[in-house]
């Protein structure tokens, strides 16, 4: 044994040593108690987790695996392409074929509608949510507008207060708007706010868009709020 | 083209020996039966997408824990970045009454304090004790060397015993 340290270390993979390891470590436990009993703590863990009952397996994964791999391919390829997965091999080698031949122009032909389609549509979302929520707050009397009843935040979904953020901004040029994004922190009991940025009217828009970005790529966010401080 | 068949046999007799164990452990990796379905098929799809590296496979067993671990992992960073909780349902996940537990209702403390588990400790702790795995199999399967795996299989079943302890404590 070459230290404590590395006792403790193989008496946790004990049944996986080869003979040899075994041996010198079932020596050395009989001559140290506290040894024993981590061994004999270890081996318990091991039964308590070879124990664990296997869950019942779920109807998609008892059929066979050329009936699993037609189901995953329908919704990628729609239902004509499931049926033709009588022989999935031969449909997955013909589809990934497809996909790696550099020269496949009709493949590029359509896949860049989509791209194109699916960078357009969050972009109208956002243009048509703010310009929405800005027309009803104009509406609104906007020195009435009262976007939290007291200072404390409404929390609402982040995305949407991202994006009507400049909208709100624009609309209450009398105020300001304090956009608050929550983090949960590992071990805390609650979530505490990380980024208060206040909007102010003229640079809201571009704050706030520069801000979505930033904010939207930050691990365990878990909402945000908007509200209008008492002046 | 008969290396082929071969080659889709062999993953055909992968799947049916080991579809079960598969998804036992990506359950116990994301904690949600709907997601463990869904990760095992496509486990399964990118073990058949890559079949033609077959013949190179020494450990098929590795080889298909290391497709199920990645393609878990994955799954489990897409989510952390990309997760928007309502704000009640972020609550209660803070005070620890995620859905993933209302789902399987009440849990064994073994259960739990598996969950308690990093996945990076969860991982080797469940290939090695519960999936009978050898060390080198689990070093292939999660792509870092031998004495790693013991360092993790080690402080994997610290951490569960202690996490046991405060279950039954509870």
């Amino acid at each position: 044994m070459n230290g404590r340290h590395e006792t403790v270390m193989l008496l946790a993979v004990y049944r996986s040593l080869n003979p040899a390891e075994q041996q010198a470590i079932h020596s050395h436990v009989a001559s140290c108690r506290a040894c024993a009993l981590r061994r004999a703590a270890y081996t318990e863990v091991d039964r308590q987790l070879a124990s664990l009952s296997a869950p019942e397996l779920p109807a998609s994964l008892s059929k066979p695996l050329a009936a699993v791999l037609a189901a995953r391919a329908a919704p990628r390829g729609g239902a004509a392409v499931a049926s033709r997965v009588g022989n999935p091999s031969e449909f997955r080698a013909r589809s990934s074929r497809t996909r790696r031949q550099p020269g496949c122009a009709a493949a590029r032909e359509q896949r860049s509608p989509v791209v194109f389609r699916r960078a357009l549509l969050p972009i109208g979302v956002f243009v048509l949510l703010t310009l929405g929520v800005w027309l009803v707050i104009r509406a609104v009397r906007p020195t009435q507008i009262q976007l939290a009843e007291t200072p404390s935040v409404t929390p609402t979904a982040t995305p949407l207060a991202l994006a009507t953020a400049p909208g709100l901004a624009l609309a209450s040029p009398q105020r300001d708007i304090v956009l608050t994004a929550y983090w949960a922190a590992d071990g805390e009991p609650a979530p505490r706010p990380l980024s208060r940025v206040h909007l102010v009217a003229s640079s809201a828009p571009a704050i706030a868009v520069a801000l979505t970005p930033a904010v939207l790529r930050q691990p365990g966010l878990l909402g945000s709020g908007l509200h209008a401080p008492p002046r | 083209m008969c290396a082929q068949s071969e080659a889709n046999d062999v993953i055909g007799g992968l799947f049916c020996e080991y579809r079960s164990a598969i998804f036992a452990y990506i359950w116990r990796l994301v904690d949600n039966r709907e997601w463990a379905e869904d990760l095992t098929q496509e486990t399964f799809v990118r073990l058949f997408e890559a079949r033609r590296r077959l013949p190179d496979v020494v450990n098929q067993r590795a080889w298909l824990y290391r497709i199920a671990t990645n393609t878990t992992c994955n799954a489990l960073r897409r989510r952390r970045r990309f997760a928007w909780l309502p704000w009640q349902a972020a609550r209660a996940w803070l005070s620890g009454e995620g859905a993933a537990i209302d789902e399987i209702g009440q849990r064994s403390a073994v259960e739990a304090a598996l969950a308690a588990l990093p996945v990076a400790y969860r991982a080797p702790l469940l290939m090695h004790s519960h999936d009978d795995l050898t060390i080198n199999e689990i070093a292939e399967a999660l792509e870092i060397s031998a004495s790693a795996v013991k360092m993790r299989i080690y402080r994997a079943k610290e951490m569960f015993r202690r996490a046991y302890e405060r279950e039954n404590r509870q």
